[in-house]
């Protein structure tokens, strides 16, 4: 149900934003979902009366706003040239092309045919074959390159896909020759030719991920068939490989596992995950930092507390001192009244209180400290 | 004297700087305004925008669409949106829009200004509510008023993932308000 409302919530948020229908025709297109879509209307207007606020209230300094052009144009940098592969490849990938842009790229594809036809061919025909580690191996990539110059970024998805997929084919092969040394670099290519797929896929113009799932599923299947067979080589046989040649499948496997760990089929929805996963880290950073706010608040409270007893303690204490000193002084004047009446008894007694006075006023004095 | 926005992006994207300097007018107060929403700091907004259009500069060359006007414009949301994520992914914050927008006004006012902005302080406090996705749709969507595309396509998601966002932002916002 919530799938289908969140479509039809759409459709009518962007009828609305067209001024092709008003919330009323909404509603009445959808009677079904009459109740709940009204509510989110209205809740989608208040929004835009909202916006209406924010334009108002948040706009630019105006003395920022005054010089902001001219202090942008004194910063903008120089412009590095373009290089000509730059400029190549962007001419193939513009869809439309100037009048001078469109007669270089003829001039391009004169000299590329003439290069065919001319002796270039059968070399490009002959690296088709080639593997790593092969002579003519660079021309097999000088070649997938061009390819990639001239097209647009779907069929560059596409031909990423085969690319990897060549890759995994020349592993096998290499594999199959005992060339485990020129693995590495198969494997560079397929890890290259995904990662330019993810990064064309993320464009803009680039929708249309779900045609490929397929095809990616497909690699990343052969990918780890390839893994399993090289881990049962050495499982199964090791004696029978050569100890540099257990070396290099140890070191593909270790390439296979890092690969293994990018899994390439969550490419489209990693961004959500990724944005997502930031958003929670976010939420539990905040958390955390309330927690430790509270934590501290709650600290902060309990000394105070703890303050404040202690500072009750010591005014408790200060008085019973002061009692104290009050019944010393009692005390000294009624041993005072006794002495003088034992002074014609007694000359000899030097009349001094039984305790120092001054033991009463030492906590006084530290707590005094203590409260500061 | 150049009209249109494609042709301006053009010519920026040939170097002409004083073509680059009328499409910097025309964004700035939106790309601010973005920038402020997610940073609440006006200089920091200030310096973020101007690096936005720096950047952009430096890679218009490098785009290789036809970049018509509407690609421009979340493009340019899109460095605004990887700059402040990039610049605060160590601090991670999110700035409540109730402290982002004013909160009161020293001279009196009418009542039904008083009564507007009490109800926009009530929204604010409600998408302040929302999880951060949603937020984000919600403010890219209404605030920014982008449409599913772009908003796909600044916060790196599909179409269809801002269409469910949106759905759901938008449900609990009507919860949210019935509460009150």
């Amino acid at each position: 149900m919530s799938d289908r409302i969140d479509k039809i919530l759409s459709i009518c948020l962007d009828a609305i934003e067209r001024g092709e229908m008003t919330p009323e025709e909404c509603l009445e297109k959808f009677p079904q979902q009459r109740e709940e879509l009204s509510d989110l209307l209205r809740a989608a207007g208040s929004m835009r009366e909202f916006e209406s606020h924010v334009s108002q209230a948040i706009s630019p300094n105006p003395f920022f706003r005054q010089s902001a052009r001219s202090r942008l144009l004194s910063r903008l940098p120089e412009r590095k040239p373009v290089t000509f592969w730059e400029r190549l490849r962007h001419i193939g990938q513009n869809r439309k092309l100037l009048p001078e842009r469109r007669m270089t790229m003829v001039w391009i594809l004169v000299v590329a045919l003439a290069a065919t036809v001319f002796g270039g061919g059968g070399v490009a025909y002959a690296s088709t074959g080639s593997l790593p580690g092969d002579a003519l191996y660079s021309v097999k990539n000088a070649m997938e390159e061009v390819q990639l110059w001239f097209n647009n970024d779907q069929a560059d998805m596409q031909l990423q896909l085969q690319f990897a997929g060549l890759r995994l084919d020349e592993i096998q092969a290499l594999m199959a020759h005992n060339r485990y040394g020129d693995v590495p670099e198969a494997l560079s290519g397929f890890q290259n030719a995904l990662d330019s797929f993810n990064k064309v896929s993320q464009k803009d113009a680039v929708s249309n991920f779900g045609e490929y799932e397929a095809q990616l599923g497909k690699l990343l299947g052969d990918r780890d068939r390839l893994v399993d067979r090289l881990r049962d080589m050495l499982d199964q046989d090791p004696a029978a490989l050569p100890d540099q040649t257990k070396l290099q499948i140890r070191d593909m496997l270790k390439i296979m596992d890092q690969l293994h760990d990018r899994d390439y089929l969550d490419m489209e929805g990693s961004e959500l995950e990724l944005d997502q996963d930031q958003y929670q880290d976010q939420y539990q950073d905040q958390e955390q930092e309330q927690e430790q706010n509270q934590e501290q608040e709650q600290e902060q409270y309990q000394n105070q507390e703890q303050e404040q007893e202690q500072y009750q303690d010591q005014e408790h204490d200060q008085q019973q001192n002061e009692e104290q000193y009050q019944n010393q002084e009692q005390e000294q004047q009624q041993n005072q009244e006794q002495d003088q009446s034992q002074q014609t008894n007694s000359p000899d007694d030097s009349g001094q209180p039984e305790s120092d006075g001054s033991q009463y006023y030492q906590p006084n004095s530290e707590s005094g400290s203590g409260r500061n | 004297m150049v009209n249109s926005e494609e042709e301006l992006i053009l010519r920026s994207a040939q170097g002409d700087r004083q073509a680059f300097g009328r499409l910097y007018e025309t964004y700035l107060d939106q790309i601010y305004r973005y920038i402020f929403i997610r940073t609440g700091d006006a200089h920091e907004a200030e310096d973020l925008t101007e690096e936005v259009f720096l950047k952009a500069w430096v890679a218009l060359p490098k785009t290789n669409k036809g970049t018509p006007v509407e690609n421009f414009r979340s493009w340019v949301y899109r460095i605004a949106h990887n700059l402040v994520v990039d610049r605060y992914r160590s601090k991670k914050i999110t700035v409540p829009l109730q402290d982002v927008l004013p909160s009161s006004d020293e001279n009196p006012l009418p009542e039904s200004v008083v009564q507007q902005r009490e109800q926009n302080n009530h929204l604010a406090s409600v998408l302040d509510q929302l999880e951060e996705p949603f937020r984000q749709v919600i403010l890219h969507r209404f605030v920014h008023q982008l449409s599913h595309d772009e908003t796909a396509r600044v916060m790196g998601l599909r179409a269809s993932h801002v269409r469910v966002l949106q759905y759901r932002a938008l449900n609990k916002m009507r919860l949210l308000l019935k509460e009150v």
